[in-house]
């Protein structure tokens, strides 16, 4: 009776190495490498185990054991990152509109990790993307960080809750003007429904967390309470968007009225501001610039976010919610077309990214103890005909040509 | 009045640079053709038209010197058909074959300018897709005052569409046989009376000494399509429409161009067999990159048409989305630029001097100027263009613009471009944004 449970046992013990699929250590070599900054480099061996990255070093010995792949003529980067997305949701902007003021909703509640969009995601190399609420509230909710691929989809949740998404501009106001002949007190009508209202509910909001918090009367603070002091405290990202130069500049101004730590989302007319948001030392995930479109009047500009990485910005990228874009990495390679040093802009779509979103001890970089998020490309990934031939997550091959391509790709 | 003379020339030296018998493109990188590439190499243009090109070509002491050294030097691209830079691209009428794109173009259209800084020599406006005879394109250069200026064939094509309207598919194609037939038949009658007349001459049953009537000038140009004196090109919107398409050309006969909707290719097996036989060449929709979901499962997967064709050993040309017309709503500048498209065809899986080929040499002979444009080769015309870099390097951008010998584009004094880059402090340097 006893000894027949032990092959259960054993099984459950071992489940966690027959998840990730690889059971002996693997070694990347040949190829070059970008291992999250500074230019491509040759010769440098790529040691995976256990998920994570064992070691990166030029002649790395191969463990006994080890698989060798040797990947001459082609190009390694870290996996991914995408700033801000909406994969897995059932529209671009994704909101629950029952309130304009929702810090406490979760975005990985809602979210579909079996959508098809995370696999094209990953077929463009993204290994890790920024699920955001969507921009129809001034307070969205909370993103969440996952990986496109690999491992029990509850396993790809890799940090919730990653940060608060406010929005500035019209677009929270625009679902709440009443119907035609409505009353300004009908259930139709919600507030705000002007720029300036939104910037008075985001005042309203942190005021009333802040009389909350002193007023504390042994009562734990309601959830929604809590995620604003959170944001308050510096615990949580604070990721604001803002298009227009006007936008931007009232960011900053809420910034210094609450001492918040911000993260300017989109951001697209900030080749106003780069000085200004350089001294404040306030990252950007930038719009995608072959955009040619924004809300708000903003003017996107071709050269953006190589002046921002100029100024000393911190400037992460993002392929955005519902705007058409293309795939990050070209996103990436349309940001060099307007002027961006190719290794900012790798860097913008991997480690800098990681970051910003404060999870550099995670992804981001090809370095001893984080995640093995390897994408194998078959030319320079900035160049246009530039594919991945293989994508690992976490140490599992995800994606290859051979097996995943398939569909005439 | 000397000087309201000088004013209008001034203005015109600006814009264009005062035509020169002879340029030379000195140093850089020259693809001939898809196939060839000549490096650090020189290129003497005369009169608009290439001469000779070498590696130490002597340059002659009175010829513009353009340095190219350390830039790729090739081929403007060639559109193969488009329907931008019009006023309106249908009438709302069926049946316009009288009708001419020459009417409808507007030179100072943001289109050509937006071509222009993309590269493109040679455009092939048709009008638009929502007419089942839409009237005569023509081929131009994205360059000139008016469309006769910038005209190289004023007359290039009929337009056919597929695309069915408010009545359905069957109703549409009566609409094109009702046309066809229609015109057949004027002309049977138009031929019988004038035989009748000239017998009734012969007998002196009439006084007139001359036949006077013309044929019906609305009706003719459909005539010289099923003469085969003009070529058709018809859109063929789905898949579901390529068996009208191929029972149209069998029928009657006319030089046929397929300009095809972006899920044509789930028809390959259909179309390949009739369209090699009748050397009818296609033309590809700008979608390279296609989400595909099957109705059934709703799985989705990317499809590149453009592979699906080169698999089948099919010649293609290429499009772009265009930023003014059908595609205002283009979400990404990147589907605009040609060496974006080249780069998606790639990755999908088509060799790259295939991709090539389908915006430079194949538009050319598709639009009968293949011994005109699309390479650069002693005898063929200047339709040059500088980039900063080899085209899939993601800086390359359009720096110089050379059609017939003329440097039309210069990116370093583009006003949009200036415009869009550089620093600023407030939103006022710029007046209202």
């Amino acid at each position: 009776m006893i000894h027949s449970k032990i092959p259960l046992v054993l099984s459950i013990l071992l489940a966690p190495a027959f998840l990730h699929g690889q059971t002996s250590p693997l070694l990347l070599r040949g190829a070059r490498v970008f291992t999250g900054e500074g230019p491509f480099r040759e010769g440098l061996s790529i040691l995976v185990d256990g998920g994570k990255i064992r070691a990166v070093g030029k002649d790395l010995p191969a463990p006994k054991g080890a698989r060798i792949l040797d990947l001459e003529g082609t190009w390694i980067t870290p996996g991914l990152i995408d700033g801000n997305t909406s994969l897995g949701l059932p529209s671009p902007h994704e909101n629950e509109e029952s309130s304009e003021v929702t810090p406490q909703i979760k975005v990985s509640e809602g979210l579909d990790l079996g959508s098809a969009d995370f696999r094209f995601a990953l077929h463009g190399g993204v290994t890790t993307a920024c699920v955001s609420p969507g921009g129809k509230n001034v307070f969205g909710g909370l993103d969440v960080l996952v990986k496109t691929a690999g491992g029990p989809e509850g396993a790809r949740i890799f940090k919730d809750a990653v940060g608060l998404r406010i929005t500035l501009g019209t677009m929270p106001g625009m679902g709440n003007l009443a119907f035609r002949g409505g009353r300004s007190d009908s259930m139709y009508f919600r507030r705000p429904t002007t720029r300036m209202g939104t910037i008075w509910e985001i005042r309203r909001a942190f005021y009333e967390a802040q009389k909350n918090r002193e007023s504390f009367t042994g009562k734990e603070p309601d959830r929604a309470t809590r995620v604003l002091l959170a944001a308050l405290d510096h615990k949580i990202m604070v990721r604001m968007t803002a298009r227009s130069d006007a936008d931007l500049r009232t960011a900053l101004r809420l910034a210094r009225e609450f001492k918040l730590r911000l993260v300017l989302d989109e951001a697209v007319d900030a080749y106003y501001l780069c000085d200004v948001l350089a001294a404040a030392g306030f990252p950007v995930i930038a719009a995608p610039p072959s955009v040619p479109q924004a809300g708000d009047q903003a003017t996107p500009h071709l050269d953006t976010i190589a002046l921002l990485a100029k100024a000393g910005v911190k400037v992460a990228l993002q392929t955005g919610q519902g705007l058409g874009a293309q795939a990050l990495i070209r996103e990436a390679a349309f940001a060099v077309r307007g002027g961006l040093p190719r290794t900012k802009a790798l860097e913008a779509v991997t480690s800098v990214a990681a970051e910003v979103l404060g999870v550099e001890d995670r992804v981001g970089r090809l370095a001893k103890g984080l995640d093995a998020d390897i994408v194998v490309w078959s030319a320079p990934p900035l160049r246009l005909g530039s594919r991945p031939l293989r994508i690992y997550i976490e140490g599992n091959l995800v994606h290859s040509e051979a097996s995943g391509g398939g569909s005439g790709r | 009045m000397a000087r309201s003379l000088t004013i209008p020339a001034l203005l015109f030296c600006t814009t264009v640079l005062p035509s020169q018998d002879i340029l030379a493109i000195k140093g850089g990188t020259v693809r001939l053709d898809p196939l060839t590439i000549l490096e650090k190499a020189t290129i003497l243009i005369k009169d608009g038209r290439i001469e000779k090109i070498g590696k130490d070509l002597e340059i002659p002491w009175n010829a513009k010197v353009l340095d190219a050294s350390g830039k790729y030097v090739m081929p403007a691209w060639i559109l193969a058909q488009g329907s931008g830079g019009l006023d309106r691209e249908n009438e709302n009428m069926p049946v316009t074959p009288y009708l001419s794109v020459l009417d409808s173009l507007d030179p100072v259209s943001l289109y050509f300018e937006t071509a222009r800084r993309a590269g493109f020599g040679v455009l092939h406006i048709t009008p638009g897709n929502n007419c089942a005879i839409g009237g005569q394109g023509m081929v131009l250069k994205p360059y000139g005052k008016t469309p006769e200026q910038m005209a190289l064939l004023e007359r290039a094509g009929m337009k056919i569409s597929l695309q069915a309207g408010s009545g359905g598919r069957t109703k549409h194609l009566a609409t094109i046989l009702k046309a066809f037939e229609g015109a057949l038949l004027a002309k049977q009658d138009f031929d019988r009376r004038k035989k009748e007349f000239e017998e009734e001459k012969k007998n002196g049953a009439t006084t007139k000494t001359e036949w006077e009537e013309v044929f019906d000038p609305l009706q003719q140009p459909l005539l010289d399509l099923l003469d085969g004196k003009i070529t058709g090109f018809v859109y063929i919107p789905s898949a579901a429409d390529v068996p009208a398409a191929i029972k149209l050309c069998r029928k009657y006969r006319f030089p046929a161009v397929f300009i095809l909707g972006n899920d044509c290719y789930k028809a390959a097996d259909l179309l390949a067999p009739f369209v090699r036989k009748r050397k009818i060449p296609l033309i590809l929709d700008w979608q390279i990159e296609r989400i595909e979901t099957d109705p059934v499962t709703g799985k989705k997967k990317i499809v590149c048409p453009p592979k699906v064709f080169a698999d089948k050993g099919l010649e293609f040309c290429l499009t772009t989305a265009s930023v003014s017309g059908r595609f205002r709503s283009s979400p990404s500048l990147a589907y605009v630029l040609p060496q974006w498209q080249i780069g998606a065809a790639v990755r999908g899986g088509v060799p790259f001097e295939e991709a090539l080929a389908a915006f430079t040499t194949r538009p050319a002979s598709v639009l009968g100027l293949g011994d005109r444009v699309g390479k650069i080769a002693p005898g063929f015309d200047a339709y040059i263009q500088v980039l900063s870099a080899a085209p899939l390097e993601p800086e390359s951008v359009v720096e110089y613009l050379i059609l017939e010998g003329k440097q039309v584009y210069d990116r370093s004094k583009d006003p949009r471009v200036k415009y869009l880059t550089g620093r600023k402090t407030t939103a006022n340097d710029e007046g209202n944004h």
